[in-house]
């Protein structure tokens, strides 16, 4: 009942919206919202089902094979590890260049939208595959269960809650990075498609006298993915997190004792930490090939430099060594450490509030339903689309570069604080009851039972999130660096703005170098930090959430 | 306990308890014995002061319990060790955190963890220890507090027949030690030979709601497993088992 209100609400909202921007917006594209939006949620749809169906068919040959699964899982852990946002510059021109005109652009799209959503659902599935228990595959093989009766009876009833959760996300991930898909520039060139997107994108870099028609679109894409997550993607994953729970499916029993809530509060609370657990733990279990990662980096290094070097000799390289000239070393390392500054700094800001969040919902099992209903919202909000009329709002007001800091780091808050608060949240409050009694027998109370028991216990948690954080940052740091805003170039000293500037002027030689910046960047944080930090934690027998 | 009574709520109103009375003199070791789902657990955790929302009277040594204290420990079925913490850690922690200085409470963690003979395994963390070692870190944990008494949730039933037996006659030698200074025990199980191997006083609880149907004295004579042959033990065994099949309201 609450919800069918809630999807009422939000079409009337929306309605009145394009009204509004149809009888006293005098933009003349803001008019056409309705057909933008429609654009929009065509292509998102689209490439989702290819997604789907992508993910699905070489998850369930990637899970059930062993060895095409040892060639697949690192592969995509390398392209999942790698900022989309780094490399889709480059893929959109070489399609452009394939397929001119409009079918390139469209291609362009719809790539870029695939690989935001395709990691989610590929490891998804992989993890659901994996986690069917021995003893189930021994009993199905012992009954017989081959080939399609195989797969019908056991792979699809474990991979269906693992692809809903994944799905989610993946809806969710297209909406974020749809501005991004539907209008790039490379060169003097702007590569756009129709869609919202691209209206909040031009509406923000000066198409219009003032920004209204940039935050009219904003508003709609930020309707349309809520209405859509109330429509489809709620009632779904209450339905088959429901239906798991009868199963005995991947549902502790502890999760339903602590909440005194109606059983449909539960099942909500539960039907979210549903749809982000399995998925994290897989993605972040079955993925993390650091080895072959540095492999790549250091073939792709040598590549890099040797055609360098080249260019000297053979003059067949020297447009490369040319395009290398731009290359600032002594600035590099500063511009590296900047953004990295920057991502820190966000980073353990969000990880602080996180915690702070987990102490307050842990003291107080009241505040846990208003918690998940705002990770719900906040967790949808096209944080990328903001970025454009956020920025050109407050340039207005504020010098070029302060207004630029200040985006950014809203942004990089927005693209990291969700992984990191749901993880840490969900962890803390679904602390085993077994941790909690020896903490009250034994006296572990306050700030001892919140270092001996409750840090230890969520810090696989952390870490999950932390990881998945980290990568959502450093496609927010590409973006958000470098703006153009009523044909006035802004950047901020960073990686990211190298990157952007490289691009912008066309480069691509110095683009594949930042790439390969940014990717080592990568794999030493995950060798240094995050691997170090998960092999403690399986050394003690945990479990990653 | 005096007519404690505990219900839940979960779609409908569950009774798990009703009116449940019985004592634990001093110096004894009681056992509750009653089929799976009848309570048990529930009780054993009322009296740790764990769980305060269930109707009657919780007394020790006259007072109301009112929450958990370290004169009252515990140990637990699933033996519920911090996995990231060595077995000296296990010990030691609740000691410093109940104001045993640093260097008492090492010492003391392994003086027990030596009583549990597991010296040599202080820097291990559970994950490497076997289940009748990592339920032996448990007993060092709950006895090294110095307690006045001492719960026993189904301590032998996560562990294999073998390793169980075993650890039940070691128990049985470290709980007799005359320099201990806990004396009552209160232990939970569903396993009748082992009740009557354990205890002085057997209680004995009906399917739910839990209810006391009767309570037996064991008179077999200490140390317990020299005399497990003994037709006392067998007639013991057997007449706990018809005080749980006679179920009065049945």
């Amino acid at each position: 009942m609450k919800r069918r209100f809630a999807i009422i609400g939000g079409l009337g909202v929306l309605a009145v919206t394009y009204a509004y921007a149809y009888f006293f917006s005098g933009y003349p594209e803001a008019k056409e919202l309705p057909l933008l939006t429609l654009y929009t949620l065509a292509r998102i749809s689209i490439v989702f089902l290819i997604a789907t169906g992508f993910g699905v068919a070489v998850g369930v040959l990637a899970g059930t094979n062993r060895t095409v699964g040892r060639v697949i899982i690192p592969v995509f852990d390398v392209l999942q590890s790698i900022p989309v946002l780094g490399y889709f510059p480059l893929l959109l021109v070489t399609l452009v260049l394939a397929f001119p005109g409009l079918v390139g652009r469209e291609l362009g799209s719809m790539v870029m939208l695939f690989t935001a959503m395709e990691w989610s659902i590929f490891f998804g599935v992989v993890g659901a595959i994996k986690g069917v228990p021995y003893t189930v595959q021994e009993a199905a093989r012992g009954f017989g269960l081959k080939g399609r009766s195989y797969f019908r009876n056991i792979i699809a009833p474990a991979i269906v809650p693992a692809l809903l959760s994944a799905s989610t996300l993946a809806w969710n991930d297209g909406w974020t990075f749809d501005v991004v898909s539907e209008f790039a520039s490379y060169g003097n060139v702007q590569y756009a498609v129709s869609g919202l997107g691209s209206f909040i994108e031009r509406a923000s870099s000066g198409l219009y006298p003032d920004l209204a028609a940039a935050w009219l679109g904003l508003l709609v894409m930020g309707e349309v993915v809520i209405i859509t997550n109330q429509l489809i993607w709620h009632p779904l994953s209450d339905k088959v997190a429901k239906h798991s729970a009868h199963l005995g499916l991947h549902v502790p029993e502890r999760i339903f004792h602590p909440f005194r809530a109606a059983a449909g509060q539960r099942r909500r609370v539960f039907g979210l930490r549903f749809r982000v657990e399995l998925l994290n733990r897989a993605r972040v279990k079955y993925g993390f090939s650091t080895k072959l990662m540095a492999g790549v980096f250091l073939a792709g290094l040598a590549i890099i430099a040797g055609t360098f070097t080249l260019s000297d000799v053979v003059p067949e390289f020297s447009v490369v060594g040319d395009a290398l000239e731009g290359l600032n070393l002594a600035a590099l390392p500063i511009d590296a450490l900047l953004t990295l500054a920057r991502m820190t700094v966000v980073y353990l800001g969000c990880l602080l509030l996180s915690l702070a969040v987990a102490l307050y919902v842990t003291q107080r099992r009241s505040a846990t339903k208003y918690f998940y209903a705002v990770y719900d919202v906040g967790r949808a909000v096209p944080y990328l689309a903001l970025f454009p009329p956020l920025f050109a709002t407050l340039v207005a007001f504020l010098p070029g570069g302060v207004g630029l800091e200040i985006s950014s780091f809203f942004l990089l808050f927005m693209g990291m604080i969700w992984y990191i608060l749901f993880n840490v949240v969900t962890a803390a409050t679904f602390l085993p009851t077994e941790l909690k009694e020896v903490s009250a027998v034994f006296g572990l109370r306050g700030w001892a039972m919140v270092r001996h028991v409750m840090m230890p216990a969520i810090l696989p948690a952390i870490i999950t999130g932390s990881i998945l954080a980290w990568g959502g940052g450093w496609n927010v740091v590409i973006y958000s660096e470098y703006a153009k805003v009523g044909g006035k170039v802004y950047s901020m000293p960073g990686l990211g703005s190298l990157l952007d500037q490289a691009a912008s002027s066309g480069n691509s030689a110095l683009v594949v170098v930042y790439l390969f910046m940014i990717s080592g960047i990568v794999i030493l944080l995950g060798r240094l930090v995050w691997r170090r930090l998960l092999n403690k934690v399986e050394k003690r027998g945990l479990e990653l959430s | 306990m005096r007519d404690v009574s505990k219900s839940y709520t979960n779609g409908g109103t569950v009774l798990a308890l009703k009116e449940v009375n019985f004592e634990v003199g001093k110096d004894e070791f009681v056992c509750i014995i009653g089929p799976s789902g009848c309570g048990k657990s529930t009780l054993l955790r009322i009296i740790a002061g764990l769980d305060q929302s269930f109707s009657g009277q919780v007394l020790f040594q006259g007072n109301r319990i009112s929450r958990p204290s370290s004169r009252i420990t515990m140990v637990f079925q699933t033996f519920a060790l911090l996995p990231w913490k060595t077995t000296l850690e296990n010990v030691q922690i609740p000691l410093e955190v109940n104001d045993v200085g640093r260097a008492e409470a090492r010492e003391r963690a392994l003086r027990y963890l030596t009583m549990v003979h597991l010296n040599g395994f202080e820097d291990a963390y559970p994950h490497d220890l076997s289940g009748g070692m990592k339920q032996r870190v448990g007993l060092a944990r709950a006895l090294a507090l110095n307690p006045d008494v001492l719960l026993l949730d189904e301590p032998f039933s996560s562990l294999d027949e073998l390793t169980a037996k075993d650890l039940r006659v070691q128990l049985l030698k470290i709980l007799s030690d005359p320099t201990l200074p806990t004396n009552d025990f209160l232990m939970i199980t569903h396993n009748v030979e082992e009740a009557v191997m354990m205890a002085d006083r057997v209680v004995v609880l009906s399917p739910r709601p839990g209810r006391v149907l009767g309570e037996l004295r064991v008179d077999v004579p200490r140390p317990r497993f020299e005399h497990l042959r003994d037709p006392k033990f067998f007639d013991t065994v057997d007449r706990l088992m018809e005080m749980l099949s006679s179920d009065p309201s049945a």
